[in-house]
């Protein structure tokens, strides 16, 4: 190695030269305490051999000068003094030597002692080196943690304004969580919610969560019903994730024209339906292995289906919550939720749920990401804003973004005129009257096919017959009268295709009727609703019948529009023509 | 304490008994040894004896799901097996019973 000789005898630099070339090294030299500072910057040598007694600057201030430039690299420093005595030994080390040798020198020492710090010097350089490594590496992931957090954030982020009837809190156990709490409506106005806990915590589990939340928002937004989208899901993450990578959940979907709650539960704790008075009415099980783990024909999303008898609420959470251990290592468990259930009011559960959760903490760590959620199952369809989606589209067509549901028992059905009130409705919201009076021709004909045909059983056919129409005019009043039970509810809302479209959609909780039997042509005497339907076909740009028959969805464009032009089209409207 | 491992291999059985806790930080270890039990052709079946495991977390059902796919194209039949308590409930959480056999 290359080693700087500092020494104003130069007989004893050429000695000492001679000996360490003979040695194998290399050699630079110095004669005085300054001249050594400047050939160390030049020339950086692996060690240095430094005389004390020196003219210029001796070899103590030579040797703390060395040190401070030298900073983290460490560079060993052999003082040779003539003064064996122990005060200068001291001031040596002060000085930041690492050993001293007194002269006369013995070279056989000498050798020893440079070998030493040959072997010191190596092992201190690969520890540099792999701390180096080592700050480097947790600076990279810092910075991929922030940018990880930042994205997360922003992910979760969109779409909340969660629901007004969903509350939840996540705490993460590291730095951010991998859990992940979400929800939104369908265009039907369903709500669907989800809480994913994937397979450890921090950035790794956050990996699993991001391709979920794009499914479980876009999927939801065009309405496809919560097995579907489980389907995709376990789809994706199986695709995108390695096998041991997996995530469990629950996924909720809640109709509230029918008071019922549909639940998939895959690897998740069980999720709890319970009443205002915190008693737990139906329970949830997993009844799926996690998401990510099957493949697509082994995939089961079979939903548990459950119609609320009573208001209250479905209680979701993470195994962490369950799993939490105090210092004993007893877990927080179902009972430390369900004894906050029957203590505490409704809206305090989610609170004293944490506070429960820390006081069973104490000072042991949380080792998992914890997560909860509640969910309100009112006996209501509350007025909702328009999916967020929509909201930073250009509106080309001032219409508003707009939700209306009505819900009406067989009293408001029989006592309240309810035509009026929707056009009036539609009227304030901006629609001019050319659409106003398309959309109550629709409006009319699918609320009568739900009155007539879904509540009170009319038969149309019955019209044909001698006296026919003044009879099932009749039969129409008698029945309304008599109704004691059904409900029918409506939807009207703007969504925006190219141009706004009023969508209108009508259920009735009668039977239905099976409409895949009619094949395309609903328009004919067979079909027990008559022949309006053909009118609302030629209006509308969709019609579509669901469930058993007993709900259906139009779609209405708030434009111009001939049955030959397709949504796709960007034709302008033109509202002065009626 | 890390997980113990030991390998009773019975000609063309062989028992991974664990003991412990199973999480993340038996993972090498556990992968190490499964990889040395499939790597014998005469092997015909794997059981995994949980009998003295305290805790497993969601890590272990992974390093579970990998040796299944590792087991499935070789053809080796694989059984989760003597699991208790709370190991056991969690094998049922996960619904694993679809996955593996459980004895």
């Amino acid at each position: 190695m290359k080693i700087l000789i500092v020494d104003d005898n130069r007989l004893n630099v050429v000695t000492t030269s001679t000996y360490c070339r003979t040695w194998g090294h290399t050699v630079v030299t110095a004669m005085d305490g300054r001249q050594a500072v400047e050939r160390y910057v030049a020339e950086r040598p692996a060690l240095i051999l430094m005389d004390v007694m020196m003219p210029v600057m001796n070899g103590f201030e030579a040797t703390a000068r060395i040190r401070e430039l030298a900073g983290t690299n460490w560079v060993p420093i052999i003082l040779l003094t003539a003064l064996g005595s122990e005060e200068n030994l001291v001031q040596g080390i002060a000085s930041g030597a690492d050993d001293y040798l007194t002269k006369p020198v013995n070279f056989t020492i000498l050798r020893e002692k440079i070998r030493v710090m040959e072997r010191i010097a190596t092992i201190q350089g690969q520890l540099s080196e792999s701390l180096a490594g080592l700050q480097d590496y947790r600076d990279k992931a810092e910075e991929e943690r922030i940018l990880a957090a930042h994205v997360m954030d922003r992910i979760v982020g969109f779409g909340q304004g969660n629901d007004e009837l969903v509350s939840h809190r996540i705490i993460p156990a590291l730095n951010f969580s991998g859990d992940l709490v979400a929800s939104a409506r369908t265009p039907a106005g369903d709500l669907h919610v989800i809480l994913a806990d994937a397979t450890g915590h921090g950035l790794a589990a956050a990996l699993n969560i991001i391709p979920m939340i794009e499914v479980f928002y876009g999927m939801t937004e065009k309405g496809f019903p919560i097995s579907r989208i489980t389907t995709e899901m376990n789809r994706k993450i199986r695709r995108l994730m390695p096998r041991e990578r997996f995530v469990a959940a629950v996924l909720v979907s809640v109709d509230f024209s029918s008071n019922t709650v549909s639940v998939w539960n895959g690897g998740c704790p069980a999720a709890l339906f319970v009443n205002e008075v915190g008693e737990v009415l139906r329970s949830f099980s997993s009844m799926h292995p996690p998401l990510g783990i099957l493949v697509d024909t082994a995939f089961n999303a079979t939903l548990e289906v459950y119609q609320w008898p009573v208001s209250g609420q479905l209680i979701m959470c993470s195994d962490g919550l369950l799993e939490a251990e105090d210092l004993q290592g007893t877990p927080f468990g179902l009972a430390g939720v369900t004894n906050v259930l029957l203590e505490s009011p409704p809206n305090r559960w989610l609170d004293n749920i944490m506070d429960a959760l820390h006081c069973h903490l104490g000072n042991a760590p949380q080792i998992d990401d914890v997560s909860l959620v509640t969910l309100e199952c009112r006996d209501t369809c509350p007025v909702m804003t328009e999916s967020p989606a929509y909201a930073n589209q250009t509106v080309l067509y001032d219409t508003g973004q707009w939700y209306l549901g009505l819900r009406l028992g067989h009293k408001e059905i029989r006592n309240i005129d309810v035509l009026p009130f929707l056009l009036d409705w539609c009227r304030q919201a901006g629609l001019d009257e050319h659409h106003l009076g398309n959309f109550f021709v629709i409006i009319a004909e699918l609320y009568n096919n739900a009155l007539d045909h879904g509540l009170l059983g009319l038969d149309s056919r019955i019209k044909s017959g001698p006296d026919g129409f003044e009879q099932y005019i009749h039969q129409r009043a008698e029945r309304l009268s008599a109704l004691d039970s059904g409900r029918i509810n409506i939807d009207l809302s703007i969504v925006k295709d190219r141009f706004p479209v009023l969508r209108i959609r009508v259920l009735d909780s009668g039977a239905g009727f099976n409409y895949l039997g009619y094949g395309g042509s609903l328009d004919n005497d067979s079909v027990p609703f008559g022949r309006g339907i053909a009118l609302v076909r030629h209006l509308c740009q969709k019609v579509e019948f669901r469930g058993r028959g007993n709900e259906v969805v139009v779609y209405y464009p708030l434009m111009e529009i001939s049955k030959e032009v397709t949504a796709s089209s960007e034709t302008s409207s033109d509202e002065s023509v009626h | 304490m890390p997980m113990q491992i030991a390998i009773n291999e019975a000609g063309q059985n062989a028992t991974l008994r664990l003991e412990g806790r199973f999480d993340f930080n038996a993972s090498r270890e556990f992968r190490d040894s499964y990889e040395r039990i499939l790597s014998r052709r005469e092997i015909e079946s794997i059981d995994v004896d949980l009998s003295a495991v305290n805790y497993l977390d969601s890590s272990a059902l992974g390093m579970l799901l990998l040796l299944r796919e590792k087991a499935e194209p070789t053809g080796v039949k694989l059984a989760l097996v003597n699991s208790r308590g709370a190991v056991r409930q969690i094998l049922e959480v996960a619904n694993f019973h679809k996955l593996f056999v459980l004895r």
